[in-house]
């Protein structure tokens, strides 16, 4: 019990520092008004977007009650659109979340199956095929893979569009290209789990006992292995926001990744630190869902 | 620290090396010598223009103009030139930028390993903190801030990735602070800085190397990509993420524009990754984390 309440007062002071941190951040060089106030902006409307956006308090005042706002739901306002952030995001958030859930399940579909033939027939030339296409897909940055697929699909085939995502043809690009940055760490990690259960001696003793080689893979190792497998898989979705914005930004599609990259070009920090916190907290807490699952399950952990 | 570098049994298993891991090395050191030495290579300068030589594709393709082996861009600056300074600009920073990440995680996994308590906590507490702000985001935001110059990029993807090194540092100076070479330096009375420096980090320059060169390959992606999205150094400096950036108007009818720089970016960042797994291997270093 102690161990899950350190654990859990740990994350959340983690957040609680990942928005201390973006806050003192966006102060630091000065106020955000005077980046992005058009030119002959006079000084009424100047004082009224200062008192719009609380930025004329102190900067512990404005700390204070940047806090006060995120426990009751209110994380600021654009500052162009004036509309609520949690507003704009959610506006925004299907067609990334489609884009995201698409090329989660192609990998998982693909990448899993890959990755356990890989340990099962570990000099199979297929396998060093699917280690090769692991490989490439970790080292070929994403945005570089869609301007390949672009140039070849759109410009050379003429067989898919290359902007939105209006049909299901939109959604095949970005799809594959998100999908193929994703495949390399499942096809690595379910190989490496494969390969550590089938080690063990309860593998040697199904194998012994004359069970057949299906049911010795599939009800004796895949289910040993498949923890670790999804524990990985909650950790890595985590780290997927750059290919997300980088597949967005080629493909031109209408997601968080764009909002969040012209945000970042136009200073609108409210989005910016909406963004970051949001991320940051799915980080954190998919990594305390994943320790605390080990500890409720591996006794060991608790005492450490 | 540096003899790991001119180790005799690195140089024996490079010799058994792959032919892939030959090739690899032997690209990445043409690839810094290009680098090196771009002022006397590039046959123009990467900025000037020509208008009677607009959008010419590369060698074996139909107006190509003598001269121009890989062809120009849309404002006729020459593309070999450009990729040439592009690559020695990209491969600058990410040395750089690498440098800086190593030297504070080492400096902060160091201390927070050999000191340990509540100084340990607070380091690992900042860990978890930077490990919750993957480094994208967090190089957005303080460009958005801070605005985009070179400097202001160095900064910033120097200081992503830092928490690799420092918990890596920080389990490696735990496991060796027990061993009798450490505990006969303090009885002899050495001060913590000696140690750590004499003692300490000779014996850990392994891992920290290959996590270097993961960190280049990792900086040259990170630093491409915002130049790509139109956030890293601005026009006309060639980088080679901004020329595909900006190329990418052109993939339609002029696609050497943009295909170019991204197949250098593509092999950089690829060279060092050899480079990384094969030190991985041959160095014998574990990174996983228990």
């Amino acid at each position: 019990m102690r161990f899950v309440i350190i654990r859990t007062l740990r994350a959340f002071l983690t957040i609680w520092g990942v928005i201390t941190l973006t806050f003192i951040a966006t102060r630091i060089a000065g106020n955000p008004i005077d980046n992005f106030a058009p030119e002959g902006l006079s000084n009424e409307e100047y004082n009224y977007l200062m008192e719009y956006f609380g930025l004329n308090e102190s900067y512990f005042v404005q700390y204070i009650s940047y806090f006060k706002g995120i426990i009751e739901g209110n994380f600021g306002f654009s500052y162009f659109s004036f509309q609520p952030v949690t507003e704009v995001f959610f506006s925004k958030l299907p067609n990334t979340l489609a884009l995201f859930g698409y090329a989660f399940l192609v990998s998982l579909i693909i990448g899993i199956p890959l990755g356990i033939y890989a340990a099962i027939y570990r000099n199979s030339i297929l396998t060093t095929f699917i280690m090769a296409l692991a490989f490439t897909g970790y080292a070929i940055p994403n945005y570089i893979l869609a301007i390949f697929a672009i140039l070849l699909f759109s410009f050379t085939l003429h067989l898919l569009p290359t902007v939105g995502l209006e049909t299901p043809y939109h959604y095949i690009m970005p799809v594959g290209c998100l999908a193929m940055s994703m495949l390399a760490g499942k096809i690595r990690y379910s190989r490496s789990a494969m390969l550590d259960v089938l080690n063990e001696d309860y593998i040697r003793t199904a194998r012994s006992k004359g069970l057949s080689e299906r049911i010795v893979i599939f009800k004796h190792a895949f289910r040993n292995a498949s923890m670790p497998i999804v524990s990985i898989l909650g950790l890595q979705i985590a780290g997927f926001i750059a290919a997300v914005v980088l597949v967005e930004a080629v493909f031109a599609i209408d997601g968080i990744g764009n909002l969040i990259v012209k945000a970042a070009i136009f200073s609108n920090y409210p989005i910016l630190q909406y963004g970051v916190m949001l991320w940051g907290s799915i980080v954190v807490l998919a990594t305390l869902l994943v320790d605390l699952t080990y500890a409720l399950l591996d006794p060991r952990i608790r005492v450490n | 620290m540096f003899s790991i570098l001119n180790n005799s049994e690195l140089v024996k298993k490079f010799k058994k090396s792959d032919l892939i891991i030959k090739g690899g090395l032997f690209l990445l050191f043409f690839l810094i010598l290009v680098a090196i030495f771009a002022p006397i290579l590039a046959p123009y300068d990467p900025n000037s223009t020509s208008l009677l030589a607009r959008l010419r594709p590369p060698l074996g393709f139909e107006k190509f103009k003598v001269g121009f082996l890989l062809g120009t861009d849309e404002l006729g600056r020459d593309m070999l030139s450009r990729l040439i300074y592009g690559l020695r600009f990209t491969l600058f920073i990410a040395l750089v930028g690498s440098l800086i990440s190593m030297t504070i995680g080492t400096l902060i996994g160091v201390i927070s390993g050999y000191v340990g308590g509540i100084i340990d906590n607070i380091f690992m507490m900042l860990v978890d903190i930077q490990i919750a702000f993957p480094g994208t985001l967090m190089a957005l935001l303080l460009i958005s801030v801070f605005g985009s110059s070179i400097t202001i990029l160095i900064f910033v993807v120097g200081i992503s990735g830092w928490e690799n090194y420092a918990r890596v540092v920080r389990g490696q100076v735990i496991q060796i602070k027990n061993e009798p070479y450490v505990s006969a330096a303090q009885v002899a009375g050495a001060k913590p800085r000696r140690i750590i420096l004499l003692h300490m980090l000779p014996n850990i320059a392994s891992p920290i190397i290959v996590l270097y060169t993961f960190g280049i390959s990792n900086i040259i992606l990170l630093e491409s990509s915002l130049s790509f999205l139109g956030l890293g150094i601005q026009p006309p400096t060639a980088t080679l993420g901004s020329m595909t950036g900006l190329g990418r108007d052109f993939l339609s009818s002029y696609p050497h524009i943009c295909v170019l720089p991204a197949i250098v970016i593509l092999l950089i960042a690829l060279v060092f990754l050899l480079l990384g797994d094969w030190l991985r291997d041959s160095l014998d270093v574990r990174l996983q984390r228990k």
